[in-house]
């Protein structure tokens, strides 16, 4: 997977590019919108990861120039701390997913992997399948071994959300934003309780387990 | 350096005489002044139209004067032409002289072709020998060009008097070698006329001068009441945001616009307090929870100097304490973004019984992770003005207290349509409750009671609430709970209130 950092903040962007290669990413840098754009003229990345406020060209315009000469490689925006108003801004300017600096680099990882892999996972399935598990989303039935597994409508768009990014960590912010559609903050363990009644369901009677927590990250199903 | 205008202006001031110059007419800029321009512009039209009336008048006047003139002419060649037929020449010329007194307007006289006069009536020969050259100058140049009939206007040059006449006249050829001429002085009507016009130019001219009078004392009485706003306006830049304009209550357009600028005015004070007082907070806010983040990481330091094997932990536990404070951080400024914003972002009409839906979706498995019981009373179709992502932060603030605060029993989620029609979001908790005492500070800003010390938090969670609620002009009601629940209580009811939609 090939990742162009659009970001002015030099160490910030050498730090995200370290952390990506950790995960197995390869990222190039663009220090600003003008460079970012040539750089995808150069070569077509697979993700970009686009900060805001940049000099020259910042990256709402960058993004509404590569929307508008129709790239649609998906975009990671950044905003600062804070501000909401970035968030809508970035999103109808064409941006796939958003984050807030600072942020974990966990969180950049999952984020860009889980762009990276809706290219090609959006397309329409009808049957999901990941190792013994399957999931038909026409007749909302979830198997596993063969055996008909029971869930409430919100834990079949859990399941289904990590069934689209198998292999991959995600974050709680991410189920919360992907699966509840709400940005905001919970103090507590309100995510990992709908987890682990997921796993109650989808794990207890089998004997290898799907559903893991990955330390400081999140969650990953596994086949 | 002052101009000389205002340096005498002081010393007429210091001399504590009236200050005449700070009478608006010495005022460089009065006659850019709006009122004065306006007076300026209204006379202006003013004499516009004046002069096309009189133009009009004129016109009208002068044409029937000559009309009436030229019928009195008629009449008169008439005569003459019949008693030339009938009487001949002789006639003509003892008709000239016998004239009577009744025809004295008249200047009437014969002559023939070689310009020889031959009868004049008294008029014609008052009014001095102009008269009668400038006829026969102007009959021998008729003959000359072989007409019949002439029209002659001309005014006299009378020696005694310079005025007289303006005539108005005709020469007509009578017999072979006869001519005679009939002139009406016309200056009586242009006499009535001149009294007209010297009547309406009075008028004018007293109207002028009562406009200008006018157009002054308007354009004072507007100047002072702009600059009762002017004035206040130059406080404000100056760094007076208390400045006021005064209201004088007459509920005329400059107090409506006085009292519109106070409103902005008392707004961007508001705004501006707020502002600093944010910025005031986060800067005291983040002062202990950074000095604690700062001796933590002194104090792995030496625990990694005496065990190095230490190092990854004691990272770890530093990467955690700074999310705590990047949390903190972020909280504070939320809270200070919608104090000092006056209002919530994006706000839409939503429905907010979708939204207690989700949240009691989400923490009813978080009680029950604790063995609490969770309940939910859930008003169908509820609408409410708001943003979504805030007031959800705001109830899982106040979930996440309920769970926190509640070591047995259960809690309760309500959404309802209060008597007015108020949209409330209320949790009850079977908790202790919180003393009446506290129920007031429990809502600022890092305020923890005793009791609560030992749980996790840095008492943010209801400021974030409360701020949520003013930015949406609700509130935040803290109340007892439902009572004595095994052994403790009275728990704790705490309610988002929404304006109605």
């Amino acid at each position: 997977m090939k990742v162009l950092i659009v970001e002015d903040d030099n160490e910030a962007a050498t730090n995200m590019q370290r952390g990506l290669k950790e995960a197995g990413i390869e990222a190039r840098l663009a220090g600003d919108g003008q460079q970012g754009l040539d750089a995808v003229k150069a070569e077509m990345p697979d993700v970009i990861i686009l900060d805001r406020m940049m000099p020259v060209m910042d990256g709402v315009t960058m993004l509404q120039q590569l929307r508008s000469e129709g790239t649609d490689v998906p975009v990671l925006f950044l905003s600062a701390l804070g501000e909401l108003e970035d968030r809508v801004s970035g999103l109808r300017a064409g941006a796939d997913d958003y984050l807030v600096k600072p942020y974990a680099l966990t969180e950049l990882v999952a984020r860009v992997e889980a762009l990276a892999r809706r290219k090609d996972k959006d397309a329409v399935d009808t049957v999901l399948r990941v190792g013994d598990l399957e999931m038909n989303l026409i007749s909302r039935v979830v198997k596993r071994q063969n055996k008909t597994i029971d869930l409430q409508p919100r834990e079949f768009q859990l399941l289904e959300f990590l069934m689209r990014h198998v292999g991959q960590s995600v974050t709680r912010t991410m189920l919360l934003e992907k699966v509840w559609a709400y940005h905001f903050d919970p103090q507590t363990n309100v995510i990992d309780v709908h987890i682990s009644r997921l796993r109650s369901k989808l794990d207890k009677d089998f004997d290898r387990p799907m559903l893991h927590t990955v330390r400081g990250e999140g969650y990953q199903l596994k086949a | 350096m002052p101009d000389p205008i205002s340096g005498l202006r002081q010393r007429v001031s210091a001399l504590g005489r009236v200050d005449l110059f700070n009478l608006n007419i010495f005022n460089p800029n009065f006659f850019r002044q709006t009122p004065f321009r306006l007076t300026l512009v209204f006379l202006s039209v003013y004499v516009f139209v004046a002069l096309l009336v009189f133009g009009y008048i004129y016109l009208a006047t002068s044409t029937e004067s000559r009309a009436w003139g030229n019928s009195a002419i008629d009449a008169r060649m008439k005569v003459f032409q019949e008693i030339q037929t009938t009487e001949g020449q002789a006639g003509v010329v003892s008709k000239v002289l016998t004239d009577d007194a009744v025809e004295w307007v008249f200047a009437k006289g014969a002559f023939d072709g070689s310009g020889q006069v031959l009868a004049q009536n008294n008029r014609a020969r008052m009014e001095g020998r102009d008269l009668p050259d400038y006829v026969i100058a102007a009959g021998m140049k008729m003959l000359k060009a072989g007409r019949k009939e002439m029209s002659v206007n001309f005014f006299s040059r009378s020696p005694n008097d310079e005025k007289c006449c303006r005539y108005q006249g005709r020469i007509v050829q009578l017999g072979d070698d006869f001519l005679v001429y009939v002139a009406m002085d016309m200056s009586f009507a242009d006499h009535n006329f001149q009294q007209e016009v010297k009547a309406a130019v009075g008028g004018g001219i007293l109207v002028i001068i009562l406009g200008l009078f006018a157009g002054t004392l308007i354009n004072q009485e507007v100047s002072r009441s702009v600059q009762r706003v002017t004035g206040v306006l130059e406080r404000v830049q100056e760094g007076d945001l208390k400045a006021r304009i005064p209201v004088r209550d007459t509920g005329d357009e400059f107090d409506a616009l006085g009292i519109r600028i106070n409103q902005t005015l008392a707004r961007m004070e508001k705004t501006m307090g707020n502002l600093k007082y944010a910025g005031d907070a986060i800067a005291h806010d983040l002062r202990s929870p950074l000095s604690r983040l700062r001796s933590k990481l002194e104090v792995s330091l030496i625990d990694v100097d005496k065990d190095p094997s230490q190092a990854r932990e004691a990272l770890a536990k530093a990467l955690d304490e700074t999310d705590q404070l990047l949390r903190t951080f972020q909280t504070v400024f939320a809270i200070s973004r919608l104090q000092a914003a006056g209002g919530a972002p994006d706000q839409v009409i939503f429905d907010a019984t979708a939204l207690a839906d989700d949240m009691a979706e989400l923490y009813e498995l978080v009680a029950a992770d604790k063995g609490l019981e969770f309940e939910f009373e859930i008003e169908r179709d509820v609408k409410a003005l708001g943003n979504r992502d805030f007031l959800a932060q705001a109830l899982a603030n106040l979930l996440d207290n309920a769970v926190k605060y509640t070591p047995e029993g259960g809690i309760t989620l309500r959404l309802r349509r209060t008597s007015q029609r108020e949209v409330e979001f209320s949790i009850t908790d079977t908790g202790p409750g919180v003393p009446e005492k506290d129920r007031g500070r429990i809502a600022e800003r890092f305020v923890r009671l005793e009791n609560s010390r030992t749980l996790p938090g840095v008492g943010l969670g209801l400021s974030m609430v409360e701020a949520v609620a003013v930015a949406h002009k609700g509130r935040l009601d803290i109340s007892e709970g439902p009572g004595v629940y095994k052994n403790q209580g009275p728990g704790l009811r705490t309610a988002l209130v929404l304006p109605a939609v």
